[in-house]
């Protein structure tokens, strides 16, 4: 069990995030928030890379700071930014990373293929990573992610660079490693979490703004969201008074989905998650 | 094992290498003495050769009871440098038949303001005699540095005065503070001279410096390209966040030191095999203290050789440390050079004032009144490296207690 206790970080003066608390058991847990809202430095005191000014961050009761390098050896970490040397193949860059994490030698490399089998990989494992496309790189970073197959999984907006179905193929193999371990995907793109977030952590202006499953957050909206259809003419005086989530052109209209506070003379629409990171950062 | 290899690797990057090896070479050929010897400093090859031969005979002291045998080696050169003035029709007709001669007419053409054609016809032989025709412009500079370096010691009442001798000297050591004159006495009196030159130690001394500032620039060169690359590709965060990959910082750290150290290594196994060659192996054994230097410390060459080169290793390695640490926080290649500069210019400071100081703080002493401090070499180097060990130790230490990105 891993425990944000109140944590908070100022860069000096300046603060990145505010009194957060956090209790985040086995399970995939959905960090939301628009760029700039905190959650890289929320996953960067997670992996050890920053310290909290104050609070305190617990795994199953001590300070991950007590644990240090223990608490490391749990951890799986893809970063925002995937950093790798563009003189290696992802087979050697893959064994280093592997002494690292202090991965036993046994076994390592046959535990490294088929990691790198798991990502869609395969064939380019003896290529050198200086001729792979962003999307094979990002697979490169899920794979040292979970070789180690770590206690804590965190993800810095994964997907970022992933063509559809690698996204789907990504989402399936972290969805079953949430089975037994803790997995914290942080994106701002909302489909990556929908379907397969136990829990949804969404963080704003600093604070932590809701800890809760997609139904849960999809009920507040419930009789808010309404689609209707709105001639070509007409549609900048609409936007001028509903918040328009999505619009489609359509022939002579514009196919609108909207959210309103008060009740709307439209057709109600069942809420997703788009609509409450848009509710709620708009 | 796998960490410090790909560390270790890191520094080698081929284009930097041969970046590096071709500035080197550039930067030897622009500045290194040693590729003037055996004339640095003295403008002619013999001076240091006169002094190899007489080691040979003499041993690399010569003491006040070998003067006859040394005077025998004078005349020996001055026979020889007659033999050749007697092909010298202009020499014959102007009755210089001697050496005698040909110094004192060297010594009244220098005083005269006008010449006459029969002078100029003299002067253009003694020029040509001594700078120009071999082997008697050979002959003639190793006569002067005899009579330089130890004839006129002996008339002056240098090294193997005798008490009559002294006493001329006394008068001008009686001016000055009691302890420089004791010193001076001393010297006069001595019973033997070392018979180094003045070539060997000003090579050695010029170089080091220049060795250090190669040191410097290579390791800072690898050394940063290596750091700031690492922090620009992201791996930082990855590493950091890994079981052992904290220790990543600790190999760095290490891997700069021994970098640095293996690098002043290097340079001084290549700069001693080369001074070797070019014969300095002779003057090993040769006393520091001489006609033209006093040290503070009683050395000989060889140990002078190993201390210079101590130093080199030591100020390459604190280059090592010392770039790591601006490797740490530089968070570009700008910075990284910006705050480098600096450094490198401080640190080569450094060595040059403590190589000066090893041989020539007591020589500052007394030629000007000047403070001097013997101990000037290990005021400098010691801190040194005592505070970039501590200021590693003290980074290292710290990581685990703040924001280590």
């Amino acid at each position: 069990m891993l425990t944000v206790d109140n944590v908070t970080k100022y860069y000096g003066k300046k603060p990145a995030v505010e009194n957060i608390s956090l209790s985040l058991g086995n399970g995939l847990y959905g960090l939301l928030a628009p760029n700039g809202a905190g959650k890289t430095t929320l996953i960067k005191m997670l992996t050890t890379l920053l310290t909290p000014t104050s609070g305190e961050i617990l795994y199953c009761g001590t300070p991950i700071e007590k644990l240090g390098a223990e608490y490391r050896g749990l951890i799986g970490y893809l970063p925002q930014q995937f950093g790798y040397y563009r003189g290696n193949t992802p087979m050697q860059y893959l064994e280093y990373l592997a002494a690292l994490k202090g991965m036993p030698e046994k076994g390592l490399r046959e535990k490294i293929e088929n990691v790198i089998d798991e990502v869609g990989l395969s064939e380019a494992k003896n290529i050198k990573m200086k001729k792979f496309s962003g999307g094979m790189l990002q697979r490169v970073g899920i794979a040292q992610a979970i070789m180690s197959d770590p206690k804590i999984l965190i993800l810095d907006e994964p997907t970022a660079g992933l063509d559809p179905k690698e996204r789907v193929r990504f989402r399936n193999i972290i969805s079953a490693m949430s089975k037994d371990r803790t997995v914290i995907l942080s994106t701002h793109i909302v489909s990556d979490i929908e379907s397969i977030a136990n829990r949804v952590i969404m963080i704003k202006d600093r604070r932590l703004f809701r800890d809760s499953t997609v139904p849960e957050l999809s009920a507040e909206l419930v009789g808010h969201v309404y689609e209707t259809s709105v001639p070509d003419g007409e549609y900048e005086t609409f936007e001028r008074e509903y918040f328009v989530l999505s619009a489609r052109q359509e022939q002579n209209s514009m196919a609108v989905r909207l959210y309103s506070p008060s009740p709307a003379p439209y057709a109600p629409a069942e809420p997703n998650l788009e609509d409450i990171f848009l509710v709620t950062y708009r | 094992m796998k960490i410090i290899s790909n560390e270790v690797k890191k520094l080698f990057n081929p284009i930097l290498l041969i970046t590096l090896v071709v500035f080197i070479y550039i930067y030897c050929r622009g500045f290194l003495q040693l590729q003037y010897w055996p004339q640095v400093n003295t403008g002619n090859p013999w001076d240091t050769e006169v002094h190899a031969e007489m080691i040979k005979i003499f041993g690399p002291t010569l003491s006040r009871d070998e003067m006859p045998e040394f005077m025998e080696f004078y005349n020996g050169l001055v026979t020889d440098f007659e033999a050749e003035m007697q092909k010298s029709e202009i020499f014959k007709n102007n009755g210089i038949e001697n050496y005698k001669q040909y110094c004192e007419a060297k010594g009244e053409l220098r005083m005269k303001d006008e010449l006459t054609d029969e002078d100029s016809a003299v002067d253009a032989e003694i020029n040509r005699y001594t700078f120009e025709l071999m082997p008697a412009s050979e002959l003639s500079f190793k006569l002067n540095e005899l009579e330089n370096r130890l004839l006129i010691d002996i008339e002056n009442g240098g090294t193997f005065a005798t008490d009559e001798t002294i006493k001329n000297r006394q008068r001008y050591l009686d001016d000055l503070n009691p302890e420089m004159a004791e010193m001076i006495e001393k010297k006069f009196r001595s019973d033997e001279t070392s018979l180094l030159t003045i070539t060997p130690q000003k090579v050695v001394e010029d170089d080091s410096l220049h060795i250090v500032i190669i040191c410097s620039l290579a390791v800072f060169s690898a050394v940063l390209f290596m750091l700031i690359t690492d922090r620009l590709r992201g791996i930082y965060p990855i590493a950091l966040s890994s079981k052992i990959g904290r220790k990543i910082f600790r190999i760095q750290a290490a891997v700069s030191g021994f970098f640095g150290l293996f690098a002043g290594i290097a340079s001084c196994a290549i700069y001693g095999a080369a001074l070797m060659n070019k014969g300095a192996g002779v003057f090993l054994d040769c006393p520091m203290d001489n006609y033209y230097y006093d040290m503070w410390i009683k050395l000989s060459y060889r140990q002078y050789l190993l201390i210079m080169a101590a130093a080199v290793i030591v100020f390459s390695g604190a280059a090592g440390l010392l770039s790591y640490i601006v490797g740490r926080f530089a968070t570009n290649y700008i910075s990284g050079l910006a705050v480098s500069i600096p450094v490198i210019v401080a640190l080569c400071g450094a060595e040059f004032l403590a190589a000066a100081g090893l041989f020539t703080a007591q020589r500052v002493w007394i030629h000007s009144h000047y403070w001097s401090s013997a101990a000037l070499p290990f005021v400098i180097t010691l801190p040194i490296c005592i505070g970039t060990v501590t200021a590693v130790c003290l980074i290292l230490k710290h990581d685990g207690r703040r924001d280590i990105l």
